[in-house]
């Protein structure tokens, strides 16, 4: 009986590999990418988080990390402040994207491209490049072409990014200005995507801009504005460049984001271990709001 | 089918094996070609380095091309770092476990603790050592052992601009002489701060709000070495540094420091002193000389707008009651080894090429930097030719009779990694909330003494 059914086996196996073989050629490329430039350092990052690292010879010391980090004022602090950070940026960011994009749909074709190019500009630029710029406007003595502007209405210069105060406002308002290419490319594309009739159907019923927005476009467009959500979350957790070239996360830990903590804690003080548990509680605060987003915001997203 | 799968294997082969070499290069390179005579093997010495001064990368070339005609084989692959960038490139390399064997920096205890500096104590003839200046080998020293070879001794000043200084009447040659106290520099901020026709402010003193440069030169002149001292005491929790912090404060508060300090760049800093809106810049190198100088040639050129000035070379003011320190340290080549160990051949190689790159004719280094020679070879090679003016040459030297040697050479290497984090995780953000007047000195003070405790236990 064994004698039968193994030839069977081995004849099935060989067709799976005759019709699928060459997919799995073609996908071995990405998942060994994949295992070795993903999973790995993930692995590796998820033992450092338990021991002290040396690169010589590291100590495991269990739990010792998370534990320092939670007693750690300054982690707390770069909790609040990405947290902060987060909030002003995301939400405002999404409204002032769809307002934009809402505009640039109504314009002719030329200028739909013209202003889809421009928006999308900052995305292309380097972080740095856009951070140098901000600096100078952002330039503390009266010369400094924000300080300027005030000047016309009579104000005083603002040390914008040496108070406490403002510093973090400061990277909110760069953030407001510069990152909306992205969302108004996905918000075009998706409002080209919802069909007239829907409109037609509500000119029949004389309803309202406002009842057209709120039963029409709003509805339709929420998979994009969800995508927006999540991943404006994300990156906002992540923010580092802008912290880095500009502030360095003062004064007074006004600006310290985890990102930029996790950078000063272990190319600063060489303490990678602490940094992996840093970092592995921001993973975490990750996953568990975009779980939250997904669990409250997707219910009724009409895909 | 058979074919795809071999082709599997074949992928996976490769990729293991290419994995597998990394970081072997250079002793696949020596094993290939050993021979009876390990000293003549061949062998690649990876230097990365920094424009040390304008002309230092063509000078360089011109060591290295010397050094591969003496030494046939031994190839010499330099990469010139930015500075912006150069750091973090390396601390990377390094915490990955493949620093270069030579790198640009001041010998560091943080780099110690990872186990791959290279101590060099063993190959140091009597012959180099003897050609080092008195105190000068010391300063690339850790707990006794020589992990590096200075090309240049660092000196930290004060900069003034010549004719903002003479026309509010300060005698900057006795400064330059005798040194000054932080209530005379009081008085003589006074007399250099004022409103400029076109409005702006001529501030008597500038510094940048992202460095601590400015306070641990004044606490270094108000008799703290550092943070912690050479046994490892912490020092920063009495009434001087009170007093400092006070010292600072009450220059923000009348005005003869920017108000905007605590957002004020390096950069901007410079480009205040420049264009004569402030009198006095913290922190300044006598290179600001020669800086100064080719700036001038660039406005008579018609390459740089803007005013030429007269660069003049200040100590850093120290209090009434302290005496007078110089911040000073040394930079040159420090010696690496890899985790995967390239050999005892190889270290040799490395301190051969190291010493070549530090020799008389590397003095020129010192020479454009108008610093003090590290080597008699040196000194001896660029007598007469110094490029710097005659008052900086001695403001340097009289300057340099005040060093403070780093604490960190000869603190332990754990207390030095907590030192190093005090300072960026308590005292920057403190000396910014200084700056922007949101804690006062006696704040600041109490949290210096409670985060001590904290953090490095005392």
């Amino acid at each position: 009986m064994q004698r039968t059914i193994a030839p069977k086996r081995r004849r099935a196996a060989g067709r799976f590999w005759r019709e699928y073989g060459w997919a799995y050629l073609f996908i071995l490329a990405p998942v060994l990418l994949f295992l070795v430039f993903t999973l790995y350092p993930v692995i590796s990052a998820l033992i450092m988080s338990f021991q002290q690292y040396n690169i010589m010879q590291s100590t495991w010391v269990g739990l010792d990390n998370y534990e320092r980090l939670f007693k750690d004022d300054t982690f707390w602090k770069s909790v609040w402040n990405t947290v902060v950070f987060t909030v002003c940026t995301v939400p405002v960011n999404i409204i002032l994207t769809f307002v934009l994009a809402h505009f640039i749909y109504q314009m002719k074709t030329k200028w739909q491209t013209f202003f889809k190019a421009t928006m999308y500009l900052p995305a292309v630029a380097s972080g740095v490049t856009i951070s140098i710029v901000w600096l100078a406007i952002f330039d503390p003595t009266d010369v400094g072409l924000l300080n300027r502007f005030l000047g016309l209405f009579g104000l005083d210069p603002v040390i914008w990014l040496g108070q406490s105060k403002t510093a973090l406002f400061s990277l909110i308002l760069m953030n407001w200005l510069g990152s909306h290419g992205a969302g108004i490319i996905l918000y075009l594309a998706s409002m080209g995507g919802i069909p007239k009739s829907l409109y037609e159907a509500a000119d029949i019923d004389h309803a309202s801009g406002w009842t057209r927005f709120r039963a029409i476009t709003w509805p339709l467009l929420k998979p994009t504005t969800l995508y927006l959500l999540v991943t404006g979350v994300i990156t906002s957790f992540q923010v580092f460049i802008s912290v880095y070239m500009m502030t360095q996360g003062g004064p007074n830990f006004a600006t310290t984001t985890i990102a930029y903590l996790i950078y000063q804690t272990a190319f600063k003080f060489y303490e990678f271990g602490l940094a992996s548990a840093q970092s592995f509680v921001l993973a975490f605060l990750i996953i568990l709001v975009s779980v939250i987003q997904f669990k409250y915001f997707s219910s009724d997203v009409e895909y | 089918m058979k074919k795809s799968l071999m082709l599997c294997m074949i992928l996976v082969l490769a990729l293991m094996t290419a994995c597998g070499n990394s970081g072997d290069g250079a002793s696949s390179g020596n094993s290939a070609s050993s021979s009876a005579d390990p000293s003549q093997d061949k062998d690649t010495i990876t230097v990365w380095t920094y424009p040390v001064h304008g002309t230092y990368e063509d000078e360089l070339k011109g060591l290295v091309s010397a050094f591969e005609a003496e030494h046939p084989n031994i190839t010499v692959k330099t990469e010139m770092l930015s500075w912006a960038e150069g750091p973090q490139k390396f601390d990377v390399a390094l915490n990955a476990g493949s620093p270069p064997d030579l790198y640009f920096h001041a010998v560091d205890g943080t780099y110690v603790n990872t186990g791959l500096a290279l101590d060099i104590s063993s190959y140091m003839t009597d012959e180099i050592k003897n050609d080092y200046l008195p105190g000068t080998l010391e300063l690339a020293q850790i707990g006794g052992k020589q992990y590096g070879l200075p090309l240049y001794q660092f000196e930290w000043g004060w900069g003034g601009n010549k004719r903002i200084l003479e026309e509010a009447g300060i005698d900057w040659k006795s400064i330059q002489e005798n040194g000054w106290t932080w209530s005379e520099f009081t008085e003589a901020a006074a007399k250099l701060t004022k409103k400029l026709p076109d409005g702006s402010t001529q501030y008597g003193l500038v510094t940048d709000g992202t460095s601590l440069d400015f306070i641990e030169m004044l606490t270094r002149n108000n008799g703290m070495p550092d943070v912690l001292d050479e046994k490892g005491e912490f020092q920063w929790g009495d009434e001087r540094i009170k007093e400092t912090l006070s010292f600072i404060r009450n220059l923000l508060d009348k005005g003869y420091m920017p108000k905007e300090t605590a957002a004020i760049a390096p950069a901007k800093r410079s480009d205040m002193f420049y264009a004569g809106q402030a009198a006095v810049i913290s922190k300044a190198i006598p290179y600001y000389d020669v800086m100064i100088k080719n700036r001038n040639k660039d406005i008579d050129a018609g390459k740089v707008t803007g005013e030429k000035i007269n660069f003049v070379l200040l100590p850093v003011p120290h209090n009434d009651d302290a005496s007078a320190k110089t911040t000073m340290g040394a930079e040159g080549y420090i010696a690496f080894k890899q985790k995967n160990d390239k050999g005892e051949q190889h270290a040799k190689n490395t301190f051969t090429v190291m010493e070549y790159l530090s020799n008389a004719k590397a003095g020129n280094a010192s020479n454009e930097l108008v610093l003090p020679f590290v080597r008699k070879s040196q000194a001896e090679m660029y007598a007469g030719k110094e490029l710097g003016t005659a008052e900086t040459i001695a403001a340097s030297q009289k300057m340099a009779a005040n060093i403070q040697i780093p604490v960190t050479l000869n603190l332990d290497t754990a207390d030095a990694a907590k030192m190093k984090q005090f300072k960026e995780q308590v005292v920057k953000p403190n000396i910014q909330a200084l700056y922007s007047g949101e804690k006062s000195p006696d704040t600041i003070a109490a949290d210096f003494i409670s985060k001590a405790g904290q953090m490095l236990g005392q």
